[in-house]
């Protein structure tokens, strides 16, 4: 019997040649000669995206590191391998991989719920308890995986944690990092009309890291610590300390003469298109220059006196933290803030 | 009856085949790939894999079919599934030199360099010889960077006097953006085999890459004269024809592999 490999001519009836071990039994065989072919489109992918070629390269090196930890902790080797490691990052997506479609949907469908409702209400108390079970069901997804093999309870809990710590480094601390950059939840505790109590809105602390504050931009501005003295009842005036985080509008820019009276304002002699916030509070006469490199922002979401005014108007740049862009609560008033 | 005309009922209906070509029921795995062979030196590389399968499913012991389909999803692009497909060869044809070659060539092309250098070398132990084999080889000195890879070319032509070599090393110089290397191996392909359009084609290819504008229109059209319809010649001579400067046509030049 000759081999079809080597041509080695074999003893009749032996199943693998003797030279090569390749198998003499092929022909009877019910072997699949059709090989697996790439779609267009994940040619196309792989084309444009050079990355993947890498891919195999980091993969090996995950598995070497992997296969270390393995080594120390004597966990099972399917339990440590890049692909099980990957599929943790989104809840259920191992379930589907192990062929657990309806709990796989469950746990995908309730976690996204949760993330997305807790983003609703970032900022607010039920928004970070959306979040904190979001984060727990994930928890509840990967001791599911280690609860799949067998592994005892406190295996499954010593995995499951690290696993988290894990993805809490790898994966929420800079998707939180991220997301702070652009959006920045601040509560309202009193009410500052427009606003009320308990109002939230997302700043964008990013917004003026390569461009400068405009006339017309809602702000996010921290006041420094500094005290108003104004002419009291008596013989003592009277003392404002003017501090704390507000929000409202920028009017004028650095070298505008700003002018106010009769519930109009004037930027360099012309009608300004933009009023502050609450647009009531307007003082019934005030003259300011804006100083170099500040901005002039009324309080008028305050309830304060003209002479303070003032004072609290000029805003310098380092005060401004960033842009408001939307009020996220509450729902009934949630849009964006012009 | 205008519904049933076009049903094969009668058989004297049935255009007489070919004189070359065989009877359809003594058509064996050999005949398949002799077709096979003949699509790969035409450049139709989709219709050699179905060749080679058709023979496989005639003879499952043919370690050169298989061999040929990994080489062919290898010159389609397929390199993840030539890998698996080299790999299920492998289990059937455990020392296969070939299958292994196919194998580091997909390892190499997905940049997997050391799973394919140790599978080269493990190819190059392997009984017998192939050009393959140190086709693979330069493959993978290319992919590194290293001047070697002229060599094993060089002896991938020595062991294999064949056109299809040359043409083969020039489509892999291609490959690696190095068209000047690969126009002087496919002018030693066309030495051997000025009749075949495409290694015209090939040739048409590389110098459009160098710039050779009047001299790939000369290649090009060299191969719709020899085959009047082959598609990527015709669509080349389309493209030089209409050629124009266009900031996006320079922006797929600076991306384009």
């Amino acid at each position: 019997m000759q081999c079809g490999n080597c041509q080695f001519e074999n003893m009749p009836g032996v199943q693998t040649c003797g030279r090569c071990g390749a198998s003499l039994q092929l022909a009877l065989l019910a072997i699949d000669v059709h090989p697996p072919r790439a779609s267009r489109a994940a040619k196309q992918w792989r084309r444009w995206l050079p990355g993947t070629r890498y891919w195999r390269r980091f993969r090996a090196a995950v598995a070497g590191a992997l296969a270390g930890v393995r080594g120390i902790t004597g966990w099972p080797s399917d339990l440590l391998t890049p692909g099980v490691c990957l599929r943790m990052i989104v809840p259920g997506w191992a379930q589907r991989h192990a062929g657990r479609t309806v709990r796989a949907r469950w746990m995908f469908g309730c976690y996204l719920g949760l993330l997305l409702s807790g983003l609703l209400f970032l900022g607010t108390g039920l928004g970070w308890l959306l979040l904190g079970l979001a984060l727990s069901l994930h928890a509840a997804s990967i001791m599911d995986i280690a609860g799949a093999r067998v592994l005892d309870f406190q295996r499954r809990l010593i995995y499951s944690g690290a696993a988290m710590l894990v993805l809490v480094a790898v994966v929420y601390y800079p998707a939180g990092q991220l997301l702070s950059l652009v959006a920045t939840p601040q509560r309202f505790n009193l009410a500052a009309p427009p606003f009320e109590a308990g109002d939230v809105v997302l700043v964008n602390p990013s917004a003026y890291r390569r461009s400068d504050p405009q006339p017309g931009d809602v702000v996010h501005y921290r006041l420094s610590p500094q005290d108003a003295r104004v002419a009291g009842p008596g013989r003592y005036p009277g003392i404002y300390r003017l501090q704390g985080d507000r929000v409202d509008r920028i009017l004028a820019q650095a070298g505008d003469k700003v002018t106010c009276g009769q519930g109009k304002l004037f930027v360099n002699g012309r009608p300004s298109p933009w009023l502050p916030i609450n647009s009531r509070q307007l003082p019934d006469r005030l003259e300011i220059t804006v100083p170099e490199n500040c901005y002039l922002i009324f309080p008028s979401t305050d309830l304060l006196p003209p002479a303070v005014w003032q004072i609290a108007s000029i805003v310098p740049r380092g005060r401004i933290s960033g842009r408001v862009y939307w009020r996220n609560q509450p729902l009934w008033r949630f849009g964006s803030i012009r | 009856m205008a519904r049933f005309h076009k049903l094969e009922l009668n058989a004297r209906n049935r255009p007489p085949p070919e004189p070359n070509e065989p009877d359809p029921l003594s058509r064996d795995a050999g005949y398949w790939m002799n077709k096979a062979d003949e699509s790969r030196r035409a450049g139709l590389y989709e219709s050699a894999l179905k060749y080679y399968s058709r023979a496989l499913e005639l003879d499952r012991s043919l370690a050169a079919g298989w061999a040929g389909q990994v080489q062919m999803l290898l010159q389609l692009e397929e390199y993840p599934e030539a890998e698996l497909w080299s790999r299920k060869g492998l289990e059937l044809f455990p020392s296969h030199g070939d299958l292994m070659a196919g194998r580091a060539q997909a390892f190499c092309r997905m940049g997997d360099m050391k799973q394919a250098h140790a599978l080269c070398d493990g190819s190059l132990q392997q009984a017998g010889q192939s050009a393959y084999r140190w086709l693979v080889r330069g493959e993978i000195m290319a992919a590194s960077r290293q001047d070697m890879d002229r060599y094993c070319f060089d002896k991938a032509q020595e062991l294999d006097a064949d056109w299809l070599v040359p043409l083969e090393v020039a489509r892999i110089e291609l490959y690696y953006r190095k068209p000047s290397r690969a126009l002087g191996r496919i002018r030693r392909a066309l030495e051997i085999a000025p009749e075949s359009p495409f290694a015209w084609y090939v040739q048409g290819i590389c110098q459009s890459e160098l710039g050779l504008t009047r001299a790939a229109r000369q290649s090009f059209q060299r191969c719709l004269e020899l085959s009047p319809r082959h598609a990527g010649a015709e669509e080349q001579m389309r493209r030089l024809q209409g050629w124009s400067w266009s900031p996006m046509k320079i922006l797929r030049r600076l991306f384009r592999r």
